[in-house]
C-alpha cells in the first residue's frame, strides 16, 4: 500500500468554517513520507489555507507530476479532483485542464526535480502563458524518491549526505518566475507556517499565474551540515522581506493600518493582502527591482522569503485568449454552432 | 480517341510556382466535372529546393499514383535532376520546356520522351515587372496544359480566382491573364490530349490532412494541443480557424511533450481533445500514451507518417510507425489504432477515432501518412458518417462512494466532469485502486490491467473494421495510402481476367479477428503489402494469427509510392 486511509472523526466540537466544513474535510490519507519531512508541513499549510478560505473541495483540481512532492496531493484535499500525471508534465496537463474548464481552482503541486530538472521547459512555458493557478514547488534540492542525488536547485558547493560536492550552478526558480512574467511570485519556508499559509491563500485568490517556491528540507537526504537546504541553514539565512495577512472578499478589514508599514494590495477577485514591510528597501510591485534584490542577497548567501512580486493588474491566459466566461466543457452544440453562414463558408472552401 | 485520364507533372525549383500550377490545373479539372488527385514532391528546403506537383485527372475516381506520366512540364531546369528518378517517364511522354531555359537535362532526356518547345514567359513584360512579380510561367503552363486536355477557359480562369482570390484583384488579374495566355497558345501545339466528357456532380476538392481535420471537428474535437511538424502542419493550419469558429481552442505547445499533455489535460477537463504530429513528434508523445491508458483519459493522436527513423525525410511518405502506434509505451498499454483507407476516408476515420476514444476512454491513434495527407483529391462527398458515441459521465448512485476505476462490472467506468460535487476523483498514472488512490499490491495491479485490457478486447468495430473489394482466392491486404494502388492493381488484374480481393484494414489494433477471418474465407493466397522495410503490419498480423503462416509479405521502405504496376507484377 502506498497510502493509509485516515479514519474520519466527527467530533462535534471541531471548528467549522463558514461553509460548515471541518479541517478534516480538507485532509487526505495519512502521509507515507519520512517523519519530519518539510513536505508534510506544506501539506498542512495547504489544508489550513483551504479551510480558512472555505473553498468547496469539489471546486479544486490538484495536478501533480512525479516525486515526493507530487505524492503529497494524496495527503490533502481528499475530497477534491485531481490528475497525478507523469514526471515534469504537470504544467501542460494543468494548462489543458484549465482551458477546458476555467471554473475550478487549479493547484499545481511539484518539486525541484519535477519542475527545475525534467520539467524546466514546461514550468517556463506555463508561467509565460499566464495560466490562472497556484503553482507550488516543494523545493528540497534533492531527489528523495531515488535517495539523494542533487537536483537542479541544489546550490553550488552544497554537500550531499555522502559527502559529494555539487559543482553545478543552481537554478533559482523564483528568479525565473519573475523573468517569465508570473504575476504573483513568493518564496517561503516549510518551517514557517505563519508566513506560508497566508501566501498560499493570497496565491489561490490571485487571478493569474501564481508561483510559490517553498524551501522544504529533506530530512532523509538533505538536512546535514554542508547542505544549503537544511532546516538549520534556512533558519539562519532566511531574510523575510514582508509578512502577510490575507483578507478574503468576505472579510472586513479588521486591521489597523499604520502608514508606511502596512500596504493593502487589492486583487482582482476583491480579496486583499495586507503586507507588513520588514525591509524598508523592498518594493513588491517592481519586477526588475525584485530580481536585483534577490540576486544581491543570494550572493551574500541569504534566502529572501515573503511575497516578492505581485502585479496589480494581473491577467490570465483566458484574458489573453479572450475566452467566454462559460467553461468550454459546458458549452454545447447550441452555443458553439456558428450558424449556417459560417458553416456555409467552410463548405464553400471545399468546393 | 479521347483519354479517360491524363497524368501531368509540373516541376521546377522551389518558389517557381509548381504547386500553384498543379493546384490550378486540378481545380480547373474539378470545376469541369473531372475527378483527380495531386501529390506533392519536394525537398526539405523552404526556398530554392526542388518541387513538383504530380497531378492526374480523369473521368473515374483516382486513388493511386500513375505508373507513368503523360506530360512533364518544366518551369525551369534548375533542380530537376534531383528528383528525376522519382518521376517515371517513357518515350510516349511529352516534355514541355521553354527553349530559353536551356537544354533538357540527361535525367529527363533519357526517357526519350518527345520535347515540346513552349515559350511560357511573357515577351511583352518589362524587366522591372518580371523582377517584381516573377515570370508567372507556372500560370501559363497550367492554362496551356488544361486547355490541351479540353478544360473550358471559364473553368481555368475560375480556378485561378478561387486559388488567388484572397490575395486581391491585382494578383488575381495578372495570374488569370497569364493562364489565359497559356490557353490561347494551346491550339498551335497541335497536340491531342483531350479527355472524354466528364460526369458533372457535386464533388469535394480536399486533401487527406484537411479531411482528417474535418472529421475531427465533426466528431466533436474542441481542443487541440500541437507542435508544428512536416507533413502534419497543414492539417493544423486548416483546422485552426475552423476550430476557433466552432468555439474550440488550439494551443501551440513548446514541444510534443507539452502538446500531448495539453490535450490530455483538456480531455480530463471534459472537452474532446486531439494532438497532431508526425513520427519524430510521436516518439516524444509515447510517454503520455501510457499515461492516457493508465489514467483512462480519451485522447486522439493523429500521426501523419513520414520517412524515418529519426528525422528521416520530413517531406516524404512512409508507413513505418506501425510498431510504435500499436506497441509504443512501457508496460501493458492497449490502445486503438486506425488508418484511413483513402483521402476521403480520412474524414470518417478521424470522426470515428474521436467517438471510440470518448466511448472507451483510451488513446486512439490515427495513422495517416504524407501520401494521403498531402494528396489533394477531387472526390465524391463523404456522406457515410459513423454513428456518434460519447463519454460516459454519469456516476454511481448518490450516497455511494464514487469509484472511478471500479472493476468487475462494465469495463468502461463513468468519468464525471471534474468539479462535479460528490463525484470527486483523481486521474492517476500510478497503479491505483478502484477509488483512484495509489496502490502497489499485486491483486489490484492485475485487476486494473485486466480492466483496461477488457475495454479493448470487448470493443467491436462492427463493419467499420475495414473494407473488402473484389472476389477471388488471392487477397491483397493493405492499409493507408497503399490501399489505393492495391485497388487499382486489382482492377487491372480483373480486366485481365484474374479476380483478386483487396482487404483494406482500417482497424490495425486491436485486430478485428472475427471480421478478418470472414474476409479471408475462401482465400488461398494472402499478400500483405506495406511501405516499411521490416513488415511491421505483417508481423503484427502473424503474431495474432490473423493471417495464415504462409501469407506473403511485400514490404519496402518509402518514400516512393507503391505504383499499381508494381503490385500487379508481384501478384500476377
Amino acid at each position: 500500500m502506498t497510502y493509509l486511509a485516515k479514519p474520519k472523526f466527527h467530533h462535534p466540537g471541531l471548528p467549522k468554517n463558514e461553509l460548515g466544513y471541518t479541517h478534516r474535510d480538507y485532509e487526505g490519507t495519512v502521509s507515507t513520507l519520512c517523519a519530519g519531512c518539510g513536505h508534510d508541513s506544506i501539506t498542512g499549510a495547504i489544508i489550513q489555507a483551504c479551510f480558512e478560505l472555505a473553498i468547496e473541495p469539489h471546486r479544486v483540481a490538484k495536478i501533480s507530476g512525479i516525486g515526493c512532492s507530487s505524492k503529497t496531493p494524496t495527503y490533502f484535499l481528499g475530497n477534491s479532483h485531481g490528475f497525478n500525471s507523469v514526471h515534469g508534465r504537470m504544467p501542460s496537463v494543468l494548462t489543458g485542464a484549465n482551458l477546458a474548464n476555467r471554473d475550478l481552482i487549479y493547484l499545481g503541486v511539484s518539486g525541484d526535480g519535477d519542475s527545475a530538472s525534467i520539467g524546466l521547459g514546461q514550468f517556463a512555458h506555463c508561467l509565460r502563458r499566464g495560466v490562472n493557478m497556484t503553482y507550488i514547488v516543494e523545493n528540497n534540492g534533492v531527489y528523495g524518491l531515488t535517495k539523494g542525488q542533487f537536483s537542479a536547485t541544489a546550490d553550488r558547493g552544497s554537500k550531499s549526505k555522502r559527502g559529494v560536492t555539487n559543482t553545478d550552478n543552481s537554478i533559482d526558480m523564483v528568479a525565473m518566475a519573475l523573468q517569465l512574467g508570473a504575476s504573483f511570485v513568493a518564496r517561503s519556508f516549510s518551517g514557517d507556517k505563519e508566513q506560508l499559509v497566508p501566501i498560499i491563500k493570497a496565491a489561490i485568490a490571485h487571478q493569474g499565474a501564481a508561483f510559490i517556491d517553498v524551501i522544504s528540507p529533506c530530512v532523509a537526504f538533505n538536512n546535514h551540515a554542508g547542505s544549503t537546504k537544511s532546516f538549520d541553514f534556512v533558519r539562519e539565512h532566511n531574510e523575510a522581506v514582508n509578512r502577510l495577512d490575507f483578507i478574503s472578499t468576505r472579510m472586513p478589514i479588521g486591521l489597523q493600518q499604520e502608514p508606511g508599514t502596512v500596504e493593502i494590495v487589492e486583487q482582482h477577485d476583491g480579496s486583499r493582502i495586507a503586507l507588513r514591510k520588514l525591509d524598508a528597501d523592498y518594493e513588491v510591485h517592481d519586477r526588475a527591482a525584485a530580481l536585483g534584490f534577490l540576486q544581491h542577497h543570494a550572493a551574500k548567501g541569504q534566502i529572501v522569503t515573503g511575497l516578492l512580486f505581485v502585479e496589480k493588474e494581473a491577467q490570465d491566459l483566458h484574458a489573453h485568449l479572450d475566452t467566454v466566461e462559460e467553461p468550454l466543457n459546458k458549452l454545447g452544440e447550441k452555443e458553439l454552432c456558428p450558424g449556417s453562414a459560417v458553416l456555409g463558408q467552410i463548405n464553400a472552401g471545399l468546393r | 480517341m479521347p483519354r479517360h485520364s491524363i497524368a501531368v507533372v509540373f516541376a521546377g525549383s522551389g518558389g517557381s510556382g509548381a504547386m500553384s500550377a498543379g493546384a490550378v490545373f486540378l481545380r480547373a479539372a474539378a470545376r469541369a466535372g473531372y475527378f483527380g488527385m495531386m501529390t506533392q514532391l519536394f525537398g526539405a528546403q523552404v526556398r530554392g529546393g526542388e518541387s513538383a506537383a504530380l497531378v492526374q485527372i480523369g473521368v473515374e475516381p483516382i486513388e493511386a499514383q500513375p505508373d507513368r506520366f503523360d506530360a512533364f512540364v518544366a518551369l525551369d531546369w534548375d533542380k530537376v535532376e534531383q528528383f528525376a528518378a522519382e518521376i517515371p517517364l517513357d518515350e510516349t511522354s511529352l516534355i514541355f520546356a521553354d527553349p530559353s531555359a536551356g537544354a533538357v537535362p540527361a535525367g529527363i532526356a533519357k526517357s526519350k520522351g518527345r520535347v515540346v518547345a513552349l515559350t511560357m514567359s511573357d515577351p511583352g513584360e518589362s524587366k522591372i515587372d518580371r523582377a517584381l512579380h516573377g515570370k508567372r510561367v507556372n500560370m501559363f503552363a497550367a492554362g496551356c496544359l488544361a486547355a490541351l486536355c479540353g478544360l473550358p477557359a471559364d473553368d481555368i480562369g475560375g480556378a485561378v480566382e478561387s486559388i488567388f482570390g484572397e490575395k486581391g484583384g491585382d494578383v488575381v488579374g495578372a495570374n488569370r491573364a497569364r493562364a489565359l495566355a497559356g490557353v490561347q497558345a494551346a491550339p498551335a501545339l497541335a497536340l491531342d490530349l483531350k479527355l472524354a466528357p466528364p460526369t458533372h456532380d457535386r464533388r469535394w476538392l480536399i486533401s487527406g490532412n484537411q479531411a482528417v481535420a474535418l472529421g475531427a471537428l465533426r466528431g466533436g474535437v474542441r481542443f487541440v494541443g500541437c507542435y508544428p511538424i512536416t507533413p502534419a502542419t497543414d492539417l493544423v493550419e486548416w483546422l485552426a480557424p475552423h476550430l476557433l469558429k466552432l468555439g474550440g481552442r488550439l494551443v501551440l505547445g513548446e514541444d510534443e511533450l507539452a502538446s500531448v499533455n495539453l490535450a490530455l489535460g483538456a480531455s480530463y477537463g471534459g472537452v474532446p481533445a486531439m494532438t497532431v504530429t508526425s513520427g519524430p513528434g510521436f516518439s516524444l508523445m509515447v510517454e503520455s500514451l501510457g499515461l492516457a491508458v493508465a489514467a483512462e483519459i480519451p485522447l486522439v493522436v493523429i500521426d501523419v507518417m513520414r520517412a524515418g527513423p529519426s528525422t528521416g525525410i520530413a517531406s516524404k511518405t512512409e508507413q513505418s510507425d506501425v510498431n510504435l502506434a500499436i506497441y509504443g509505451a512501457h508496460g501493458d498499454a492497449p490502445r486503438v489504432v486506425l488508418a484511413p483507407l483513402s483521402v476521403g476516408d480520412c474524414a470518417g476515420t478521424a470522426e470515428y477515432a474521436v467517438y471510440v476514444a470518448e466511448a472507451l476512454q483510451v488513446p486512439v491513434i490515427v495513422l495517416s501518412d504524407q501520401m494521403l495527407g498531402q494528396a489533394t483529391a477531387v472526390i465524391d462527398p463523404v456522406s457515410d458518417r459513423p454513428p456518434p458515441q460519447s463519454r460516459k459521465t454519469n456516476g454511481a448512485a448518490a450516497g455511494q462512494p464514487f469509484k472511478r476505476y471500479a472493476t468487475g462490472g462494465d469495463a468502461v467506468t463513468p468519468m464525471p466532469l471534474p468539479g462535479t460535487p460528490g463525484r470527486e476523483w483523481v486521474a492517476e498514472g500510478l497503479t491505483h485502486n478502484e477509488a483512484g488512490l495509489p496502490a502497489s499490491g499485486a491483486a489490484m495491479h492485475a485487476a486494473q490491467i485486466h480492466k483496461r485490457a477488457r475495454k479493448i478486447r470487448e470493443f467491436d468495430a462492427g463493419d467499420r473494421w475495414g473494407e473488402v473489394t473484389g472476389e477471388g482466392d488471392t487477397a491483397i491486404l493493405a492499409f493507408g495510402s497503399t490501399v489505393g494502388p492495391a485497388r487499382e492493381a486489382a482492377r487491372r488484374l480483373a480486366e485481365a481476367g484474374r479476380n483478386v480481393r483487396v482487404i483494406a484494414l482500417r482497424l490495425l489494433a486491436p485486430l478485428p479477428a472475427k471480421q478478418l477471418a470472414q474476409a479471408l474465407t475462401g482465400v488461398r493466397r494472402v499478400v500483405v503489402i506495406e511501405q516499411n522495410d521490416t513488415g511491421q503490419l505483417y508481423r503484427h498480423l502473424l503474431g495474432h494469427k490473423a493471417v495464415p503462416v504462409d501469407a506473403e509479405s511485400v514490404a519496402r521502405p518509402g518514400p516512393l509510392p507503391f505504383r499499381p504496376s508494381e503490385i500487379v507484377n508481384y501478384v500476377a
